[in-house]
């Protein structure tokens, strides 16, 4: 008869046998192979992380690495965010630094806060306008102002957003609180505008000054022009001089062949009399561009040619 | 039967182990030696070949020590049974003429490799042979369960297979070797 063994009974005779150990000889040969290879391993695993894998792979491989890292980038990431904080117009960091500044004011709760962050903000405009004023870079004062300006309108909204909403809710400390802070921003306002027209007044006197120096060299300038021209006359006067005793041989010389071959009276007195209108042409076309004394001098050259020709 | 040690005790050893201190990878193959070797030849049934294997299970456990890290349930004990369990799987892969127990005894029981086992306890000749007929999976089960007393979800872990998974297979393991033990009529 087969005899049904119980779940509790198949059990106890699977717990019942005591499995043979490893034997004592070879557990120490292992243990010697183990510890060899430990070392070797050990080495190896130095060696490739510092020597071959380079400290990167090593500093993946710590179990702190991502700890370590993300370290780094707080403080690195705290870092910029500080650096950026006296940052002013120009510099690369400017932006993150008004960018900083929107964050803490979203982040700002209180009304009160917000009023005196915008203050601050306002008063930090100003005092990189000073910056720059003291390292001398004109070419960002416009850029400043404008920062300024924003940054003035900006606090001013805030400013009546917040006035607004603690009129409403009738809290008279918080409320005072902002007035005082409205009085200290329409004072820097003030100033702001102020120190903008006394800029705009001495950049108007610069210009004039500017503009009056420029109509002194102007007159000295032409001065120095007159004197240029007179030469130039003197000698377009000597050339037209020569050109009036070219003219006269030619027409003593006409009038020589004429008497000399007895060509018809009218051609010639023709030609005589126009070549007379064109030398007194000539004549007085030079002289109008020219002094009267050398109009004088050609008209007395003109009477000594006369009477060469009559000697003639 | 079992060299039981504080959990935290083996998870100081380990971390000693891991910066390169010898002493406590030394102590922790004391530690663990045996029972790794035992599981090994239950299903090698081969006195060197399970040596053998041990050995190749702490050397791999020197090389990943450092990739170990204590998980949320992955104890460390669990972690050393998954390599014995993987190295086994190997040396069946590697030697073609070694089949595995369950299949040797099932199906070429003239091939089955008999080790020579002096002054052994006759009780683990007897539940040997009855393990035998069960397969791997049982077989791992069984002995990880009675002679390890792990916990289903640990076992799962080892095995790869879920907890609900290694329960049934628990049972049927054990309706199995109730028969196996009533058609002998083995003395318990």
């Amino acid at each position: 008869m087969k005899k049904r063994i119980s779940q509790d009974e198949a059990e106890r005779f699977i717990r019942k046998a005591s499995f043979p150990n490893m034997d004592p000889v070879a557990k120490e040969r292992t243990k010697q192979v183990l510890l060899s290879a430990h070392v070797n391993v050990t080495n190896t695993f130095d060696q490739r992380c510092i020597k071959q894998r380079g400290i990167f792979n090593y500093l993946f491989s710590n179990p702190m690495a991502p700890i370590i890292i993300a370290l780094v980038m707080i403080l690195s990431g705290a870092g910029t965010v500080l650096a950026s904080d006296g940052a002013k117009p120009g510099d690369i960091l400017y932006p993150l630094d008004k960018a900083m500044e929107q964050t803490r004011l979203n982040f700002t709760i209180s009304d009160q806060a917000k009023a005196e962050f915008m203050l601050k903000v306002v008063e930090e405009r100003q005092r990189e306008r000073t910056e720059l004023e003291s390292e001398q870079k004109n070419n960002l004062f416009e850029e400043s102002d404008k920062e300024t300006n924003q940054a003035l309108e900006h606090a001013q909204e805030v400013l009546s957003e917040v006035r607004v909403r603690q009129e409403e809710q009738n809290n008279e400390r918080a409320r005072e609180a902002i007035e005082e802070v409205g009085d200290k921003l329409n004072e820097l306002q003030e100033r702001h505008q102020e120190r903008i027209q006394i800029e705009e007044q001495n950049e108007l006197q610069n210009q004039e000054q500017n503009r009056e120096q420029n109509v002194e060299d102007d007159v000295d300038e032409d001065n120095s022009d007159d004197s240029i021209d007179s030469s130039n006359a003197n000698r377009s006067m000597d050339q037209d001089r020569n050109m009036n005793r070219n003219m006269n041989q030619n027409q003593n010389i006409n009038s020589d062949m004429n008497q000399n071959g007895q060509v018809s009276e009218g051609d010639d007195s023709e030609d005589d009399s126009t070549s007379n209108v064109n030398s007194s042409d000539e004549e007085s076309n030079d002289n109008s561009g020219d002094d009267q004394d050398g109009g004088e001098e050609d008209g007395s050259g003109g009477s000594q040619d006369d009477e060469e020709e009559v000697q003639n | 039967m079992k060299d039981k040690n504080g959990t935290e005790d083996i998870q100081k050893l380990v971390q000693e182990a891991q910066a390169g201190d010898s002493m406590s990878v030394t102590r922790l193959y004391e530690l663990f030696s045996d029972r790794i070797f035992r599981y090994l030849i239950l299903r090698v049934s081969h006195r060197e070949t399970a040596e053998d294997l041990t050995q190749t299970v702490f050397l791999e456990m020197i090389r990943s020590l450092s990739r170990y890290k204590k998980q949320k349930d992955v104890k460390f004990t669990t972690w050393l049974f998954q390599i014995a369990r993987y190295r086994l799987i190997d040396h069946y892969r590697r030697s073609k003429t070694v089949l595995p127990i369950d299949e040797l005894a099932d199906s070429h029981p003239e091939l089955q490799v008999e080790p020579e086992e002096v002054n052994v306890d006759p009780y683990y000749l007897k539940i040997k042979n009855v393990l035998h007929k069960l397969s791997e999976q049982q077989q791992n089960i069984i002995y990880l369960s009675y002679y390890e007393d792990m916990l289903p979800g640990e076992i799962a872990e080892i095995t790869g297979l879920s907890a609900i998974t290694v329960r049934v297979e628990k049972h049927r393991a054990l309706t199995k070797i109730r028969n196996i033990l009533s058609k002998e009529h083995l003395s318990l």
